[in-house]
Order: structure tokens, then sequence, then C-alpha cells
């Protein structure tokens, strides 16, 4: 009876040793994967989903140690970093729209804020570039890790509507909003259509303009070059 | 015996899930507790879809956060063009050709006509000046855009009144090319009126400034690589923006 018992016992034991070695395995192939991938913010994104699969714990399924999470987590920042220094658009959109950088890049993100927007100022304007274009503008307009600059700000989030991003009008309309343009800010408001119109934060006509002033800026906004109205409102005015 | 056995495997049955939850435990903690990268990465949040790290969620959503093919927008625009079908007819107070006087060869009234159909920003001096920057006209015309061009520049009766309070009280017209290619030269040019007096804009586009013309800022630019540009001018504090399409 003892005998079965510590045969049993055995057995189990045996099992999640096994567990243990097959995380260390899949660690290595994982690994060998992400550092042979030319794309590095592809390797870690894939790490990612690796780690999870790898290391997500579960009845009667392996988990990997603490010493393989740690070795995912260095490994995925690793990766991150050459994302980064290799310039991938979609490592710093990805930084730069978290809520919070990482703590290890926190003391580099001033620096990296002004290769973002380098990145952007270079960019083709097509439809690819859009994210990057709308994440430049926001570090612009928010400038937690740049001066602020809404006119820089302006000009990058103008040219990614331009490429197809269709949300950017609530954006423009709240920063000259913000910027106390009523003019500019009911200019973009217009424009924002579709899917960008829920993110309206008020669809209301601003009172100090006059009934003239807001039919001429309907009017300017059939007009997909400009982006600030300043005194085109009065124009028919003369 | 068989209690023994069925004690000891569902024993160890609750052991290894117990072993399970708290390795699951410990890691998480491990991740939240380190220097914070991992912490944050999706791999390591339960939820099973993958998700994305927390992101900010701007006020309200930005464009950045919204993928960005096939967005039904379609901001097609291209430069100073409007969209399908909106030709605004400039009113009769606008237009170019609205004078009692002499008037230009019928081929620079279809110019005129032309353009100032294009959009409502093509209009007064910066169009003067950019006609004036035409190679092709006949020295009656030249001479009936100069006569224009200080017409305009004297008569005060054309210009704005005040706007609304808080409002700019600067008014920026612009000349623009209906198209722009790339790899070719183009030239803007740019007028700003104030309280019924020209200034000078000063603008930038890319890496070009603006040189002063016939109390125009004038923009020489070629564009090169890209699809887009967007030129800014500055006048008595306010700034106005173009956004510019460039044809490939």
């Amino acid at each position: 009876m003892k005998t079965q018992f510590f045969r049993v016992l055995a057995l189990l034991s045996a099992m999640m040793l096994a567990g243990c070695d097959y995380g260390d395995r899949q660690f290595d192939e994982d690994r060998t994967k992400a550092l042979q991938n030319p794309d590095a913010f592809q390797a870690y994104q894939q790490l990612n989903k690796d780690a999870e699969k790898n290391c997500h714990p579960g009845v009667f399924r392996a988990t990997c140690s603490e010493e393989v999470h740690t070795a995912y987590q260095q490994l995925a920042l690793s990766v991150y970093r050459t994302a980064l220094n290799r310039r991938s658009p979609a490592a710093f959109i990805d930084l730069f729209m978290r809520d919070d950088p990482p703590e290890e890049l926190q003391s580099r993100m001033p620096q990296l804020a002004e290769e973002l927007i380098n990145l952007a100022t270079h960019s083709a304007g097509d439809r690819s570039s859009a994210r990057l274009l709308a994440t430049a503008a926001h570090v612009l307009e928010r400038g937690q890790w740049v001066q602020k600059d809404s006119v820089r700000a302006a000009a990058f989030f103008a040219r990614a509507w331009l490429a197809y991003d269709t949300k950017v009008p609530a954006s423009l309309s709240r920063l000259y909003s913000e910027q106390h343009d009523e003019a500019s800010a009911l200019l973009w408001r217009l424009r924002c259509i579709g899917d960008c119109y829920d993110k309206l934060e008020t669809a209301d006509d601003p009172a100090t303009l006059s009934p003239r002033e807001i039919l001429r800026i309907q009017s300017l906004a059939k007009d997909r070059s400009i982006i600030t109205v300043n005194g085109q409102a009065n124009w028919e005015a003369k | 015996m068989n209690i023994l056995v069925r004690v000891a495997i569902v024993a160890l049955f609750l052991l290894q899930t117990l072993a399970v939850m708290a390795g699951s435990s410990t890691s998480r903690s491990s991740f939240k507790s380190s220097s914070g990268f991992a912490a944050r990465s999706p791999s390591y949040r339960p939820s099973s879809t993958g998700s994305a790290p927390a992101y900010k969620s701007f006020r309200p959503e930005s464009g950045s956060s919204a993928t960005t093919a096939g967005g039904n927008g379609s901001p097609a625009g291209r430069v100073n063009s409007t969209s399908p079908g909106y030709r605004p007819s400039p009113s009769a107070r606008q237009s170019l050709l609205n004078n009692s006087g002499p008037q230009p060869s019928p081929r620079l009234q279809t110019i005129i006509r032309e353009k100032e159909a294009s959009g409502p920003g093509w209009i007064g001096t910066a169009a003067l000046v950019w006609l004036l920057s035409q190679h092709d006209l006949s020295d009656s015309d030249r001479e009936w855009i100069n006569s224009r061009l200080r017409e305009a520049n004297s008569d005060s009766s054309s210009e704005q009144p005040a706007p609304v309070s808080g409002q700019s009280d600067v008014s920026f017209q612009w000349a623009i090319p209906s198209h722009i290619v790339s790899g070719l030269p183009v030239k803007i040019v740019v007028t700003a009126v104030r309280y019924r007096k020209a200034v000078l804009p000063s603008c930038e586009l890319d890496d070009v400034k603006s040189v002063p013309e016939n109390n125009a800022a004038v923009l020489n630019w070629t564009p090169e690589d890209t699809f887009s540009a967007v030129a800014s001018c500055r006048a008595e504090g306010w700034v106005d923006q173009r956004l510019l399409a460039v044809l490939k």
C-alpha cells in the first residue's frame, strides 16, 4: 500500500519536473527565433505571445520557472531596445502610445521623442505613415517629453488626416478649442464625420461666432487644404 | 489500500494545482515588482487575447490609436482641390475681374476664373502675385496685373472689417498651384491683411523659408519623397497653415 502511494507520488513529481524542463527548452527555441527575426519589433511581439503560451499557468499544463519568466522579460526588453535603436516606426508608436513608458526607458524618453518627431518629419505621408504622424502630433500636443508645440502638432495631425486617419479631425478640433481658436475648432469639427463623430467633445457651434461666420466656415471646410481659419471667416463680409 | 492511494492522488493533484497557482502568483508579482518593463507587456496580462499594453487614451480618442487602413472618411483631397463637385462660385465682389476698368486678355480671364473657382483661398493680392509669377504673360496682361496690385495695396476699401473679438484679426490669402507634383518646383504666394493694412507674413515649408516679394511671402519649393507637407505662415502673432498634397 505504502509502496504504491510513493510510486504515484514519484510519478507526479516527475511530471512536474518535466514541465519545468519543457519551459526551459521552449524558451531556448523562442529566443533563437526572436534573435533570428530581422524585424526586432515583430520579434518583440512574438516573444510576448510565446511567453504567454509558455508561462501562462493552468491546471495540467506546464508552467515555466521563475528564471524562465525573468529570461523572457529581459529578452523582451533587449529586443524592444533593438527595435528602437533601429528606428522601427512601430516600436516608437507602441512606446509613445502607452500610458507609461517602461521604467528602463524613462531617462531616454526626451531623446526618443525627438527621434519620433524626426521620423515623422521625414515620413512619406502615405497610409503607412498615418499612425506615426498622429503619434508625433500627440507628443507635441501634450508636451510631456518635448516642449509643447501646437503649430507643429497641427501640421502632423493634418498630414495624418490626409493619410486617411479619419479620427484626426476630433484631435484638431480639441487642439484649436484649447487654444480658444473657435473658428478653426469649428472647421475641424465639421470635418469630424463617421467614426470620428463620436469622439467629439461637443458638436455645438460656438456662441462666439456669428451665423455668417459659421456658414463661411462650413464653406471653407470643404477645401481640404485649409487647416486654420484666422480672418477667413470674415472674408465675405468685405 | 485503495483509499490511501486515492487520498494520495487527490493530495498530489491539489499540491500540483497549488504549486502552479503559486508560480503564477509569484511570477506576476515578480513582473510587477521588477523594473517595470515586462510587467506592462501584453503577454503577462491574464487576458488570453494577447491584449495590448495600457495605451494612452487621448481626449478625445486620437487618430493615432485608430487603424489607418480603409478609413471611410476618404481624405483623398489634394491641394486646393475641393471635394468633387465643390466649385464655389466666387461672389462678384471677390473676383479679380470685377473691375469696370480695362480687362486682361481672354486667356488670362479664363485662368483667373478657373483659379477663383478652384477654392475660396485663391483671391486677393496673393493671387495677383501668383499670376505675376507666370512666365507666359503678355506685356498688356502683366501691366493689368501690376495695376491691380497697386490698386490692392492702396485701396483700403477692399479690406475686411474688424473680426469678432477674440478671433484672429489677420486674414491670410494663399495662392497655391492646383496640382503639386513630386520633383517639380512650385511657387506658393501668401499675403496677409490686418485692420485694412497689408502685413508681410513669414512662411516656412519643411526647410524652405519664404522670401518677400510685393508685400507677399513667396515659397519656392520642390517636393520630394513625400505625399504631403504643411506650409506655415506667421503674421502679427497669428499662424496660418495649409495642407499640401503631392502627386507622385
